[in-house]
């Protein structure tokens, strides 16, 4: 009996697999998918092997037993596999066994399971070496992604991006708005970001600088090469449409205490909110015990105005006699609030789109995308909006000329960003500040009766300002438009030789605008301010190739080209200081002069390059390359450099027959050189403008000294590398181990200001870098219903300074600011010493006698000035582990990543400990406090070190011993276990699909961040802090909490 | 690759400026930094004429590095230095730029001890980490001491064609300038008499009469009504105005004297306004705010600084130094038999300079009363106690007054924390032990501990 076998082929990047192969095993019985990857097979057997084969898929074979044939088959993309195709330097496609070093490719399936808002947040444990970092204002945040560890010690470290082959800009150009003194940083996002997730067939990983050498300069930190998709092989035309809603909310918040609430020494009653009553200036949580059935007056209790009609009582204008004394407040019930906090956040909601239509023709294809992203933040009135469309085009225009172009355009917008830092414009930390039993929601009403526009309504008018004005009234907005694209030309004149040309641009203005209301502490006047970001990034190459075998055992390609990269960035601001009027928002309604500025800031690079590959037998591969960059920035003598790499590559199981259970054996091996240049105008001193003293012009110079001397940085790598796979490939085991040495690195040293500059540029110190990653993965489970994959990738680096500049005994890579107040500035340093490692931090702490606290007569710590190693930033290791289950038409992903060691000095645990806002402080609250320690009781000759017994009040102690100037005192681990992504899906079957007029539908259930493991109660030690302009390492300053994000997602085709 | 050098010129910055640019700078940040931040914000606490209600831990003798002034001295004093070697500069900017960096220098020093000096602001000759000197040799060495650079620069002052533009403090008046050095050459022989045997120096000032001579010869630069050069306290947060109250100390003095400048310098208590009854009242220094409370303290019954200090932008000068401060040096040094001359002349004078500056009428009876009128045993009590009101305005110099002299004798707090001792320095900067550490360490041995309580070399026994 003939029966009719029938199935859809569908490919791991769920198109489907159309004009697919389909052989019955051991038989002449073939068949061949349609255009919709449904196949029949017609056959008189119930048990037999189909064999299924389709260029760009990989064979695979499904045993149909007792005719039972499963409704969907996977098929998974040839890429994956053995001959692995991978985007390297310039767009230049090669296979992954070719090459020398290390390149890790993401495809699009793993970067959309479940869909970031920023795709860099889609590699984080995904890929060995890559090491992410998100930044703590939600989505729209700046996330750092950092390859293979930090080679220079100063600088961001930060991969160069490229989409199709041309650089594009990941920076992230800040406002410099700490210099104005009253508008904390706003955190804007990194470029890279911006590029929609749905547009990205793959994500190259270029981590070794022997693959990243032909990309020049910027390529020194690893490459990552985003390859656009296109429009399809097939022809005809699809349309995909993938969607999904996420809502966010709080995964971390500090853990607040709950018994006692504001006030100090137990007392505490609202007046004026600036003294008049009872500790009501203060900001700290020492006060009364909660929920004691007391009644207090607090600034939202009832009272009346002046006149006896109802207002609350911190409606204080209203509530004034003329002789400055007030009305009565009704007090109200001192209780505790343990979810205030909490309940000031908002459930956050993401809303991603997509739509696709692709199209192809006999001469061509192109695929037409737009893109959205509505997301409203978890703070209220914080949102971030995206629109994106893209274009590529593939056209063959005659025999030998093929022509292709990629363009997007991205409006990106917000009415507010969330400001960070340290201040009250950091609701964050005003909540630090804000006593325990307040009723935050009450605070909603946020301009005192009869003074609305005028004069904000709050519980302290000295320190803080009223969050819900903060986010409702002091935005900060931004418009950014930006255009990026490629297009390119190939010319073939014979099959051995091509030409092409390709030019790239990336362009884009940002508009972003600062309101602060009348009555805002540090902005009583209010003000307003413009910034706007001009950038333009050219990039224009031409390559030319020549291709050749010598004999069947030996090929070779060699090709050489040329570049110029032209940069061009103009930042200007304008800012109102102080309102005339308040409440209306423009650069006219200036009380005082305007205060502005604008910088340009231009960059050029000319390169020529070449490259040359030779293979035998397609088992033994090298490749060489070399560039030479001439580059704007450096001093004309020396500014030209350049860069080789050599790569090479045994494919031992290409060549010999490997014993079972190995399938393949790969030994990879690269050298390389690269160089590096500088920023703009460092080659010569300039004086600075400061703003006039009246009519008095003033400038004033430079904080850093130039060097005119400055040499091309230079960055040595080596690599070494082992693939092995057993059993048919179901088993991979990849490691990778490297050395980088990083020498003559441009670095701006902090100097000793009293040589009357704060910073030097600076040739000199060698880092030298020796990490190793390893990758396992596994097809543990592979039959016709269930499928498990599943990956495991490690990676640990170590950076140790092996050398300093001649005469320089440590040096001083960076600062990070943890208390800036006016008698000290409490900073932690990042020094190199002579064998020290990158990422250690020095600060202060308490004097210590044989590891032991010394504390003073009053029994509080004494402190002690002197840089003491607080820890290193750097992680011991990290971890991913990825999971794959595929049941039928189910899919499920997991992923977990662990990051194991580094050092975070938290400003939330020092300020949170001050302020009794902590759980911690609440030991001792009653009893005083005894400091483990000892107590000198002899002379300064002969000291008597004897231990402390002397009983604080918990307030001064921790005031104290958490004090701002004492880093060592708030340090945590940085260790955590996150369950990083977790999808669902579920595969729509094929007839309902057919019903519905699609080809496909998946719908799935995805969430991000789902839960943290970590020591550390208070928050995710993840997140980023951004000082000034700078996103900064191992330091947490008052970071909003990290968020679990959870949702649908749905993907169709048709 | 010819254009490169062209397109990499800044061209958002000048290479080369006029130096009336630089000077202006100098002057006013000088000023500024020193009247607000040194002055009123930090050194008020040491000198007892401010006291905090909570966060301000210099109250309490938490000293800090105060880092932020050390970094702006020294871009100051590479400003002084571009100043004086701009080609177009002169003799008489050069020798403006001598004086501000003898007094910037003298700041450190007498803030931090032995500071870097002569090899300091070098790195433009190479020089990064410069060695710290003494303070006896910043203040007293013959070649390039403070005091032999402010005697050669009013010299050169008096004998220069040249001229100075942008100066903002005397309206390029150089005659000023020289009258500027001379008294800071007297503050500072003053400041090391301890240490001095031959006073000859201090009688040739008080003689040659070339010494700031009346108000109008005031070194202060002005506050503007206008953004940027408003007093920067009038715009501040309500909460750090009201950090600084009236001091008990202050209060119990002017008390004593009944004295009227309280009324522009404090304002009454909030509840005594309510009362219609203005008392002024001061609060102990160095409290914790839980000491504050539990002794029952209602801050509505406590004064604030006056409202030149805070209503209005440009109710204070950045001063640098006062006529008043002329005058009571030149009366310390009869009364201490350095010089001739009559104390109480000297002594009344800057007293009537003083209620001049604050624009408060001197009452008819003020030199006859007994707390005021020197009548013996206690007049450098008395001298030395108008002195240090008179420099509430910058706080730092009442505080090495009271350093060198003991006058007038402060308590520390109850919540200090500095085992009741009154501070005497700032810690070095911790940058310092990162970027210059031998010499760090070097200088660290020397004044024996970088610890708030080592004693500079004119403070000591």
């Amino acid at each position: 009996q003939t029966n009719t076998y029938s199935s859809k082929l569908i490919g791991a990047d769920d198109f489907p697999v159309a004009y697919a192969t389909i052989n019955e095993l051991g038989t002449q019985n073939y068949t061949t998918s349609d255009e919709n990857g449904v196949f029949k097979l017609n056959t008189d057997n119930r048990s037999f092997t189909l064999h299924i084969s389709s260029i760009g898929y990989v064979s695979q074979d499904i045993e149909v037993i007792n005719g039972h044939i499963p409704e969907f088959i996977t098929i998974q993309i040839a890429t994956e596999q053995l001959d692995e195709i991978v985007v390297t330097a310039l767009g230049i496609e090669r296979e992954k066994q070719s090459l020398g070093s290390s390149v890790t490719k993401v495809d699009a399936e793993a970067l959309t399971a479940v869909s970031f808002t920023n795709v860099v947040n889609s590699l984080a444990g995904q890929v060995a070496g890559v090491q992410v970092t998100n930044g703590s204002s939600g989505v729209g945040s700046s996330s750092r992604i950092i390859i293979r560890g930090e080679n220079s010690l100063s600088g961001s470290n930060q991969p160069l991006f490229v989409v199709d082959g041309v650089p594009i800009s990941n920076e992230q150009i800040t406002s410099n708005l700490v210099n104005d003194g009253t508008l904390q940083e706003v955190d804007y996002g990194n470029g890279g970001s911006e590029i929609s997730a749905d547009d990205i067939a793959s994500i190259s990983i270029l981590k070794g600088a022997g693959s990243a050498a032909l990309y020049g300069a910027r390529a020194a930190n690893g490459v990552v090469v985003i390859t656009t998709k296109r429009g399809r092989r097939k022809q005809g035309l699809g349309v995909s449409i993938n969607s999904t809603l996420t809502i966010e909310n709080l995964l971390t918040l500090p853990d607040y205490q709950n018994l006692y609430g504001g006030g100090s020494n137990g007392e505490y009653a609202f007046e004026d909110g600036i003294g008049s009553g009872i500790n009501d200036g203060g900001i700290s949580s020492y006060g009364p015990r909660l929920d004691q059935g007391q009644l207090i007056a607090q600034f939202d209790s009832p009272s009346t105005d002046i006149n006896g009609n109802p207002v609350r009582a911190g409606d204080v204008i209203a509530r004034t006699f003329p002789n400055g004394s007030f009305t009565e407040i009704t007090p109200t019930p001192w209780e505790s609030r343990p979810n205030n906090v909490r309940n000031f956040f908002k459930t956050g909601v993401t809303t991603q789109n997509n739509i696709a239509i692709s199209s192809s023709g006999e001469n061509g294809s192109s695929r037409l995308s737009y893109s959205n992203l509505r997301s409203e933040g978890i703070l209220p009135n914080t949102d971030l909006k995206r629109d994106g469309f893209a274009v590529s085009i593939d056209q063959v225009l005659s025999d030998k000329l093929k022509a292709r172009a990629f363009i997007n355009y991205i409006n990106t917008r917000s009415k507010n960003r969330p400001n960070l830092g340290y201040g009250y414009e950091n609701v964050l930390y005003g909540f630090n500040w804000t006593g325990r039993q307040t009723n935050i929601e009450s605070l909603r009403n946020y301009w005192q009766a009869g003074q609305e526009g005028l004069q904000h309504y709050d519980f302290n008018y000295l320190w803080l300002t009223n969050p819900y004005l903060t986010l409702f009234e002091n935005t900060n907005s931004f418009t950014k438009n930006r255009i990026l694209g490629n297009a390119s030309a190939t010319y073939n004149f014979s099959d051995k030789i091509n030409l092409s040309v390709r030019t790239g641009l990336d362009t884009y203005d940002d508009a972003r605008a600062f309101r602060r209301a009348v009555s805002t502490n540090s902005n009583p006047f209010g003000t307003y301010r413009e910034d706007n970001v001009r950038f333009r990034e050219l990039n224009t190459d031409i390559l030319i190739s020549y291709k050749d075998i010598i004999n069947e055992d030996w090929d070779y390609t060699l090709s050489a080209g040329a570049n110029r990269f032209d940069q061009r960035i103009k930042y200007q601001f304008s800012e109102a200081s102080q309102l005339a009027l308040p409440g209306i928002y423009t650069l006219a309604n200036s009380r005082t002069p305007l205060k502005g500025d604008s910088q340009l800031f231009e960059k050029r690079i000319h390169s020529i390059y070449g490259t040359g590959d030779i293979s035998y037998q397609n088992s033994v591969y090298l490749n060489l390359t070399y560039r030479n960059d001439w580059s704007s920035t450096l001093p004309q003598s020396n500014n030209s450099f350049g860069y080789y790499s050599a790569g090479l590559s045994y494919v031992a199981s290409n060549m010999f027959e490997l014993p079972n259970p190995i399938s393949f054996l790969n030994v990879r091996l690269s050298a390389a050189s690269v160089g590096n240049d500088t920023d703009p105008y460092q080659n010569a001193q300039n004086f600075l403008f400061n703003q006039n003293y009246g009519p008095n012009f003033r400038v004033t110079n430079e904080t850093v000294l130039k060097n005119t001397n400055l040499r091309p940085e230079r960055l040595n790598a080596l690599e070494a590398g082992l693939d092995i796979r057993f059993f048919n490939s179901k088993v991979q085991f990849d490691v990778s181990g490297y050395q980088n040495t990083s020498v003559d690195q441009i670095i701006s040293r902090p100097i000793s200001n009293s040589s009357g500059f704060a910073n030097f540029n600076v040739n000199g110190g060698k880092v030298r870098t020796r990490g190793f990653e390893a990758l396992l993965s596994a097809e543990v489970i592979q039959n016709t219903n269930f499928n498990w994959q599943t990956s495991m990738n490690f990676s640990t680096y170590k950076s140790v300074v092996t050398e300093l500049p001649e005469g320089v005994d440590q040096f001083v890579t960076g600062m990070a600011n943890v208390f800036g107040g006016s008698g000290g500035a409490n900073t932690v340093f990042y020094i190199a010493k002579e064998n020290g490692q990158v990422g250690d931090m020095y600060g202060s702490g308490f004097i210590e006698i044989d590891g032991q606290t010394l504390y003073g007569s009053n029994g509080l710590p004494l402190q002690d000035g002197t840089l003491r190693l607080l820890g290193n930033y750097n992680p011991d290791y990290t971890m991913g582990f990825n999971n794959k289950f595929k049941y039928k038409g189910v899919e499920l992903k997991i992923l977990v990543d662990w990051r194991k060691g580094g050092t975070i000095v938290s400003r939330t645990k020092a300020l949170g400990s001050t302020s009794g806002i902590l759980k911690e402080t609440l030991v001792g609250r009653e009893e005083g406090i005894i400091g483990d320690g000892l107590v000198d009781v002899g002379t300064t000759d002969n000291p008597e070190y004897v231990a402390n017994t002397t009983v604080v009040p918990a307030s001064q102690f921790y005031n104290n011993f958490f004090d701002r100037g004492n880093e060592a005192s708030a340090l945590y681990s940085a260790s955590y276990v996150k369950l990083r992504q977790v999808a669902l899906y579920y595969i729509f079957p094929d007839n309902l699909t057919k019903l519905l007029g699609f080809q496909h539908i998946k719908f799935g259930l995805v969430g991000s961040n789902l839960l943290l493991f970590t020591e550390n109660p208070h928050f995710d030690p993840e997140l980023n802090a951004l000082q000034e302009t700078n996103i900064i390492q191992g330091v947490e300053d008052m970071s909003y909490p990290s968020t679990r994000s959870f949702g649908f997602s749905l993907k169709t085709e048709f | 690759t010819e254009d490169f050098d062209k397109l990499n010129e800044n061209p958002n910055a000048p290479q080369n400026v006029d130096p009336q640019f630089l000077l202006t700078n100098i002057i006013s940040v000088a000023a500024d930094r020193n009247a607000y931040e040194q002055g009123f914000r930090l050194s008020n606490y040491l000198a007892q004429f401010a006291a905090s209600v909570e966060f301000e831990r210099i109250d309490r003798y938490e000293m800090g590095s105060n880092s932020s002034y050390w970094n702006t001295i020294f871009r100051l004093l590479s400003d002084i230095r571009s100043m004086q070697t701009l080609e177009t500069s002169n003799e008489a900017y050069v020798a403006v730029g001598d004086i501000m960096a003898s007094y910037l220098y003298s700041q450190l020093t007498d803030l931090w001890g032995d500071v870097p000096y002569s090899e300091a602001v070098k790195a433009l000759d190479g020089q990064f980490t410069a060695k710290y000197d003494t303070q006896e040799a910043i203040y007293t060495d013959p070649e390039n001491g403070i005091l032999t650079v402010l005697e050669s620069a009013a010299t050169r002052l008096e004998n220069t064609a040249s001229s100075i533009q942008g100066d903002v403090m005397f309206d390029n008046d150089l005659n000023k300038w020289v009258r500027f050095a001379n008294s800071l050459r007297l503050r500072y022989l003053l400041r090391i008499s301890n240490r001095l045997t031959d006073f000859s120096e201090i009688q040739a000032l008080a003689d040659d009469g070339k010494l700031i001579a009346s108000n109008a010869d005031n070194a202060v630069v002005p506050y503007l009504g206008s953004a940027p050069n408003q007093w920067p306290m009038s715009t501040a947060s309500l909460g750090l105005y009201q950090e600084h109250r009236m001091t008990k100390t202050v209060d119990s003095v002017l008390s004593l004297w009944n004295d009227p400048r309280v009324t522009v310098l404090y304002k009454p208590t909030q509840t005594s306004l309510a009362n219609n009854t203005p008392i002024y009242k001061g609060l102990l220094n160095g409290q914790t705010r839980e000491t504050i409370s539990a002794e029952g303290i209602d801050l509505n019954d406590v004064s604030l600084f006056g409202s030149i200090f805070r209503d209005v932008p440009d109710g204070v000068n950045a001063q640098f130094m006062q006529y008043a401060e002329v005058q009571f040096a030149l009366a310390e040094a009869v009364e201490k038999n350095y010089i001739a001359g009559d104390a109480a002349t000297y002594y009344q004078n800057g007293i009537a300079a003083s209620f001049e500056y604050y624009d408060v009428a001197l009452p008819d009876d003020y030199f006859t009363r007994e707390a005021i009128a020197l009548n013996g045993a206690d007049n450098l009590n008395k001298i030395l106690s108008q002195k240090w009101l008179s420099l509430i305005g910058v706080g730092h110099e009442a505080w090495f007054n009271i350093r060198r002299t003991g006058v007038p004798r402060l308590k520390a707090g109850p919540d200090n924390l500095n085992e009741g001792k009154y501070p005497v320095r700032y810690l070095y900067p911790e940058s310092e032990q990162a970027t210059n550490k031998v010499n760090y360490t070097e200088a660290v041995d020397r004044i024996g501990g970088d610890n708030i309580n080592s004693k500079a070399w004119w403070e000591k026994e």
